[in-house]
């Protein structure tokens, strides 16, 4: 199927989020919680075998703010990601920040899922 | 700490800013508020219609040659985020254009009064730009979105709109709109979830400039100086636009037009300037607005607000001077506590990271730390940034960031000998007093 295999992204609506936790649960490779109970999410594109976890935990989660977005989706003139670039970052001390935002604090899932 | 010949006094600049043929574009001379933003000492008389028009020419009648003047003008969104303009209205017009142009004027950087002044004394050069960028999107319905106590400026639009309707001035239907004054309220996606009949908050979406629920169209929102530079642009004049920027220093608030290339140092030493009075170099300056970002002041000294790559340094057009006798950590501590306060309380990360990132930054500018708490605070920022549907956290976390780089050597005395250098818990800079 095409859209399988489609890029995508896992993306919290963090206004919807409520820290449930179900998703993390679900796709315990995928997903971390934080201290409060807060999805931490990959930010890259998901390849298939992911996408399926992703899924399943955006489709266990009872307040439906778990989105996969296609990474295509990139209105022009905007950044990669489907958000516009960051202008965090003003000064000399935002150059290494805004590196800093583009990785996160993302761990890289390791095994299979 | 900066070396402590800073208390020196310095005297008077000896060079002048370089003459540039964008200064004075927006506002000629610098205009002053006290630091609470309320007088408004000698300001020149505002621009009515008839001085306007003799001032920037005729109202651009047709606007065929803006997204190209655009394109090389490269101006940004002046609310803070400046994201490009361009990029902005042509994701609209790939939609179908927009129903609704926003002019944003809920200026709610707590020190900032830039876009007041604008308001006060060009006010139909915002309504030229709300016009133009109207007639681009075919909307044909204009709003104006001010914070409900800004009354001064809510005047001088309703008087211009008037001049304009008497003067049979074409333009979409304008109407004014009062936020709520809270911080966020001029948030761009909480003015788009204002409009479209929602709850003044912001709101989780995909781009700036997409499309929302109003009308099956989008809703352009832009920040009014945006607009004024829009105007200017529109006009055909071959401009590079500056920006305008609130300096905060000296007991003072100062609007003046910014060039780009010229440095911090410059343009504080710019607004200060009074004849026969030295002026003391501050500690650092925090640049961008509350969320923004700490520069030493040695740095400041040479670093232009607009890098050859970079957005203006300027955010939401705050500059702010820390007098040699401030604490830069207490500062910082009442700054993220007004910000924490400020949330819209939506987000997890943001609800919950902010008052913890605040209750750690004011142990520690009171001294009650020990060296790992300041690890801590780095492993709050990280967990915070970037999580939120708007970027409020991202910017308490820059502020606090740029603090522990920028006072560094404050950071060690305070966690070592359990106090300040500078003997303050006093902020400095004015924090709105709780509505």
């Amino acid at each position: 199927m095409a859209r399988a295999t489609a890029p995508a992204r896992l993306v919290v609506d963090p206004v919807r989020c409520e820290g449930v936790g179900i998703c993390a649960y679900v796709a315990n490779r995928l997903v971390d919680l934080d201290r409060w109970g807060y999805p931490i999410v990959p930010t890259w594109p998901l390849d298939p075998r992911e996408q399926r976890a992703a899924r399943a935990a955006a489709a266990a989660c009872p307040r439906r703010a778990l989105l996969l977005e296609p990474v295509a989706r990139t209105p022009p003139g905007v950044g990669a990601g489907g958000r516009p670039a960051r202008y965090h970052g003003l000064l000399p001390h935002a150059a290494p920040q805004e590196r800093q935002t583009a990785e996160g604090p993302r761990r890289q899932p390791s095994g299979p899922l | 700490m900066t070396n402590s010949s800073t208390f020196a006094g310095v005297s008077p600049p000896v060079r002048t800013s370089p003459p540039s043929s964008t200064a004075g574009t927006l506002l000629d001379a610098p205009l002053r508020y006290t630091t609470d933003g309320g007088l408004l000492l000698d300001a020149p008389p505002p621009d009515g219609l008839v001085a306007h028009t003799t001032r920037y020419g005729p109202p651009p009648a047709d606007s065929r040659h803006v997204l190209p003047a655009l394109e090389a003008s490269g101006l940004t969104g002046r609310g803070g985020a400046h994201y490009p303009v361009v990029a902005k209205l042509r994701a609209l017009l790939s939609g179908g254009g927009a129903e609704v142009v926003v002019a944003n004027g809920a200026e709610s950087e707590p020190a900032s009064s830039k876009d007041a002044a604008l308001l006060r004394q060009r006010p139909h050069l915002v309504l030229d730009g709300l016009t133009v960028a109207a007639r681009l999107l075919g909307a044909g319905q204009a709003v104006i979105w001010l914070h409900e106590g800004a009354a001064d400026n809510r005047g001088s639009l309703l008087a211009a709109l008037r001049e304009r309707h008497d003067a049979r001035v074409p333009g979409p239907r304008t109407s004014i709109v009062l936020a709520p004054g809270r911080y966020l309220a001029g948030e761009s996606s909480a003015v788009r979830s204002a409009l479209a009949g929602g709850p003044v908050l912001p709101t989780f979406g995909p781009a700036p400039g997409a499309r929302t629920a109003l009308g099956g169209r989008g809703t352009l929102v832009q920040n009014v100086e945006t607009l004024a530079w829009l105007a200017v642009l529109a006009r055909g004049g071959a401009v590079r636009p500056g920006a305008l920027v609130t300096v905060v220093a000296d007991g003072m608030r100062t609007v003046l037009e910014a060039d780009e290339r010229q440095t911090v140092e410059s343009l504080l030493l710019r607004a200060v300037e009074l004849p026969g009075r030295p002026v003391i170099a501050p500690r650092a300056v925090l640049l961008g607005g509350y969320a923004g970002a700490w520069l030493a002041w040695d740095d400041a000294r040479t670093e232009p607000l607009c890098g050859p790559s970079r957005s203006p340094a300027t955010g939401a057009g705050l500059v702010a001077a820390l007098p040699p006798f401030a604490c830069g950590l207490a500062e910082t501590a009442a700054l993220l506590a007004y910000l924490a306060r400020h949330g819209a309380g939506q987000c997890g990360p943001c609800r919950f990271g902010l008052p913890s990132l605040a209750g750690l930054a004011d142990r520690l500018a009171r001294g009650h730390v020990r060296p790992r708490d300041v690890d801590r605070i780095r492993r709050l920022a990280d967990e915070v940034r970037g999580r939120g549907a708007c970027h409020h956290p991202d910017g308490a976390v820059r502020l606090v960031e740029t603090a522990l780089a920028t006072f560094r050597d404050d950071v060690e005395h305070h966690v070592r000998r359990g106090r300040c250098a500078y003997g303050g818990h006093q902020a400095v800079l004015p924090i709105p007093e709780e509505r």
